[in-house]
C-alpha cells in the first residue's frame, strides 16, 4: 500500500477491526512509523471514546419506568382482550334485537288486528296465520260479479283468484269491516224482496279491474299494515 | 445481559410470565432511550416513545422467530417506530439543539470504571458538548454513530436494524466520525 498518509476511512475501518489481516498489518506499520497517521489514529481512538461516554445518558429513574411500562402492558392486554369480545358482542346484541323485533313486531300486528275485531264485531276477521297458511274469510254476496268487483275495487281488494262461483283476494286488515258491511247490505236489500243486481260474468272486465285494484291494494296494504285474505261466494 | 439470558426471559414471557418482561425492559431501557431522544430532543416525548417500544415489542413477542439476536430484533422496532413516528410528527425534523442547555434535560453520568479518569479529558461539559455536536450532525450519521459508538452494535446487526448494505454503513461511519471530529476540533477537542 503505497500512501503517505491514511485515509480518515482505512484508520475508521481498522478502529473497528474490519480490515482484512494482510491491509491491517500494513496500517498497523504505517502507525508505528508515521507520526502523523499515528496522531490521527490517537484522534480518532479519543473521538470514540467520547462519544461512547454518552452510554451515561438515561432515564432518570429507571425502576419507576419499568414497573410503569409493565402496568401499560397489562392494562393494554386486558383492553385488548375486551376489544376481541366487541364483535361477538355486537352479534348477540344484534340477535337479541332481531328476536326483540320479531317478538314486538308479530305482538303489536296482533294487537292490530283484534283491535279492528272490538270495533267490528258483526265482522269475522280471519284469525293471524298458522305455519304461514292464513285463514281465508268467507263472504257472500248477492252481487253479480261487476258490481263485486267494483265494490272490491272501492275497498281496495285485489283479486287473486276468480272463477264463476267465487272470487278469491286479499283486502287491507282495517277496511275489510266496510267491504263485508257492503255485501251485507245487499243480502238484507234482498230479504226485504228489492232488486239484487243483474249478475255480468265478464273475465276481461274482472282483470282489468283486477290491475287497478292491484296498484290500489298495494299502496293502501302498505299504509295500514296487515292484509286480510278473504273468498266472495257468487250467487 | 446475554443474547441467551434475552431468549429465556421471551420464554418465560411467552408461557406467560409478563413480570419477566421486566427484565428486558431494565436492560434495554437505556439504550432505547437514547436513540430515540437523538430524534426528539424532548425528554418527556422521548419517554413515551421509549414505552411504546416496549409494549410493541411485548405485542409482537410471538412472532420474534429467533433468526437474529433479540437485541437486534428490538432495535429494529424501536428504528421503525421512529420512522413511522417521525412520520406522522414532522415537525421534530428541523429543530436544532440550543446550545447550552443539554445538562440541564439529561443526566449525564460519566462511568466510574474508567481505567485512568485522570488522565482522560472527558469531563461534564465535555460531555455535554460532544452531545450536542452529535446530535446536531445529519440524521444517518447520527443515527449511524449512536448505534455503532455508543450501543457497541456491530456492522453486521446495523446493516440488519437499518436495512442497509455493509458498504453504506462503513461510508456512513467514516463520513460520521470525519464531519464530528471536524466539528469538535473546531469547538477546541480532539
Amino acid at each position: 500500500m503505497k500512501i503517505e498518509h491514511i485515509e480518515f476511512s482505512v484508520l475508521s475501518d481498522f478502529h473497528d477491526d474490519m480490515l482484512s489481516p494482510e491491509k491491517r498489518e500494513a496500517v498497523l506499520a504505517l502507525i508505528r512509523e508515521c507520526a502523523a497517521c499515528k496522531k490521527e489514529y490517537e484522534d480518532l481512538q479519543t473521538l470514540v471514546r467520547m462519544v461512547s461516554c454518552l452510554k451515561g445518558m438515561g432515564i432518570k429513574n429507571g425502576d419507576e419506568f419499568t414497573r410503569h411500562v409493565i402496568c401499560l402492558i397489562e392494562t393494554r392486554r386486558t383492553r385488548s382482550y375486551f376489544r376481541k369480545l366487541v364483535p361477538s358482542a355486537a352479534v348477540a346484541a344484534l340477535i337479541v334485537f332481531a328476536v326483540g323485533l320479531d317478538y314486538f313486531g308479530g305482538r303489536s300486528q296482533r294487537t292490530e288486528t283484534a283491535t279492528t275485531m272490538t270495533s267490528a264485531p258483526s265482522v269475522d276477521l280471519p284469525r293471524p296465520s298458522i305455519n304461514g297458511v292464513r285463514a281465508i274469510h268467507e263472504i257472500s254476496s248477492d252481487y253479480g260479479i261487476k258490481k263485486t268487483l267494483s265494490i272490491l275495487r272501492s275497498n281496495s281488494a285485489r283479486v287473486v283468484m276468480m272463477s264463476d262461483s267465487y272470487i278469491e283476494g286479499e283486502a287491507p286488515a282495517r277496511g275489510f269491516n266496510n267491504l263485508c258491511r257492503e255485501f251485507e247490505a245487499a243480502q238484507t236489500h234482498a230479504s226485504y224482496g228489492m232488486a239484487t243486481p243483474v249478475s255480468m260474468r265478464e273475465p276481461e272486465m274482472a282483470q282489468e279491474n283486477s290491475v287497478y285494484i292491484a296498484e290500489q291494494f298495494a299502496a293502501s296494504g302498505a299504509r295500514d299494515g296487515g292484509i286480510v285474505r278473504f273468498r266472495v261466494n257468487l250467487r | 445481559m446475554s443474547d441467551i439470558n434475552d431468549l429465556e426471559i421471551v420464554d418465560r414471557v411467552l408461557a406467560g410470565d409478563n413480570e419477566a418482561f421486566s427484565g428486558i425492559i431494565q436492560d434495554y431501557q437505556n439504550r432505547i432511550f437514547r436513540y430515540v431522544y437523538s430524534k426528539v430532543y424532548d425528554y418527556d416525548e422521548a419517554l413515551d416513545m421509549t414505552q411504546e417500544i416496549f409494549v410493541m415489542t411485548m405485542e409482537s413477542l410471538k412472532s420474534f422467530r429467533r433468526e437474529s439476536k433479540f437485541s437486534t430484533w428490538l432495535y429494529s422496532i424501536m428504528v421503525n417506530y421512529c420512522k413511522n413516528y417521525r412520520k406522522k410528527r414532522e415537525r421534530y425534523a428541523v429543530i436544532p439543539i440550543t446550545r447550552g442547555d443539554g445538562a440541564e434535560e439529561f443526566e449525564l453520568q460519566i462511568p466510574d470504571d474508567r481505567e485512568d479518569p485522570a488522565r482522560d479529558i472527558i469531563d461534564g461539559d465535555s460531555l455535554r458538548i460532544v452531545k450536542e455536536e452529535l446530535f446536531n450532525l445529519p440524521d444517518d450519521y447520527r443515527e449511524i454513530l449512536i448505534l455503532r459508538d455508543i450501543e457497541g452494535l456491530s456492522y453486521n446487526d446495523i446493516v440488519r436494524v437499518l436495512g442497509i448494505n455493509l458498504s453504506s454503513v462503513k461510508v456512513r461511519i467514516h463520513r460520521g466520525r470525519a464531519m464530528l471530529k471536524k466539528r469538535l476540533v473546531e469547538r477546541g477537542f480532539v
